[in-house]
């Protein structure tokens, strides 16, 4: 899954238009990103990229790209 | 019996989108629940795990434990009586009266026999369950749970119903966990939400003066003969809330994983720790 469609699959999770999200934004600032947000983004990306992200690691995400960067999503050459 | 929300994700622990809520109707309901994972793969026995929640807590308790458990089968986490968006009914405020709730709540969602995993409360209503209906539950996981003897922090449980600032809620988050927490500003956000609610605390006090002030008066032994499944115990260390238990409390063999830098919620504060007892202990039960 490359960074473009998992950006694209977090816009779904957390039911914003599509193409919103660049990476750079706050998860702070993200209505959607609560508790279910966090099991949603887990289950996403176990399913996507067969990874356990780990709770300890989550915890210290800041951005989206932080969260990009749990799934293991590798940036744009 | 009706079943309202999003279908329930099926093939993989989420597929795309947002997981959401589901509510199941039945007499006594409705139970909000939160249903994912896979089936198990063919030739393989995985029993569904049921999640059950702490007092004043919801289902969302289980939001770092949840999806990880739903790789190997269906995971539900349910919302108890008086907590989350299930009824605010909770009777004469027993915990043993969750029980039966619990039998009508598995029968809608055609769930006939499961693991538990309860925290806290939680762990003394899955006690109840499998006191009940020993048949139906697989094995069960006790974690920091309250069920086992008088020695908890009744008063506590007194201050979170009667949380009347964010601070207070904030105060009394932090004292379940053993350092610093993200989670702390986000549980003591819904404590004084649900202290203000005059239907949400009136349940919860009911619970907390029925149930947990006559058991910190006498709480006999555990008759763990009653229980013929496989028993496993996880607890923090720095449990400042319930404090652990001495082994004779618990059943002759049971595990009893603690975690040193864990407070009252093990499964967040140890949450990757936790989660891998809790999968190795049911991949276990289900291949003995």
């Amino acid at each position: 899954m490359n960074r473009t469609e998992f950006l694209l699959a977090l816009d779904d999770m957390l039911e914003l238009p599509a193409g919103t999200l660049t990476g750079t934004e706050e998860l702070d600032g993200l209505e959607g990103w609560d508790s279910l947000g966090v099991i949603s983004f887990i289950a996403l990306v176990d399913e996507r990229t067969q990874k356990v992200v780990e709770a300890e690691k989550l915890a210290q995400a800041k951005t989206v790209g932080d969260l990009l960067a749990l799934a293991g999503v590798k940036e744009p050459a | 019996m009706r079943v309202d929300a999003a279908p329930a994700r099926t093939g993989g622990t989420a597929g795309a989108g947002r997981m959401t809520r589901r509510t199941v109707y039945f007499p006594g309901g409705p139970a909000s629940y939160l249903a994912l994972g896979r089936e198990p793969e063919a030739g393989k026995t995985a029993a569904p795990l049921l999640l059950l929640h702490g007092f004043a807590g919801d289902l969302l308790t289980w939001q770092l434990n949840m999806p990880v458990l739903g790789a190997d089968r269906r995971v539900l986490a349910v919302d108890l009586p008086g907590h989350g968006q299930s009824t605010l009914d909770v009777g004469d405020g027993r915990v043993a009266g969750f029980a039966p709730w619990l039998l009508r709540f598995l029968d809608a969602v055609g769930l006939d026999r499961m693991h538990v995993a309860g925290h806290s409360m939680g762990g003394y209503v899955g006690m109840e369950l499998a006191r009940l209906a020993p048949e139906r539950v697989a094995s069960l996981t006790l974690i920091a749970s309250a069920g086992l003897g008088p020695d908890f922090d009744l008063g506590f449980l007194r201050r979170v119903t009667a949380v009347s600032s964010e601070e207070e809620g904030t105060d009394c988050a932090a004292r379940l966990f053993a350092g610093p927490c993200w989670l702390v500003d986000r549980i003591g956000a819904v404590l004084h939400a649900q202290a203000a609610d005059p239907a949400r605390r009136a349940a919860l006090e009911r619970i907390t003066e029925q149930s947990f002030a006559v058991a910190a008066e006498r709480f006999p032994p555990v008759d763990w003969s009653a229980f013929p499944m496989p028993v496993q115990a996880v607890w923090g260390a720095q449990d400042r809330i319930i404090p652990l238990p001495s082994p004779h409390m618990l059943p002759h063999g049971a595990p009893l994983h603690v975690f040193d830098k864990a407070g009252h919620l093990p499964h967040s504060e140890a949450a990757g720790p936790t989660t891998t007892v809790l999968r190795d202990f049911l991949n276990l039960c289900d291949a003995s």
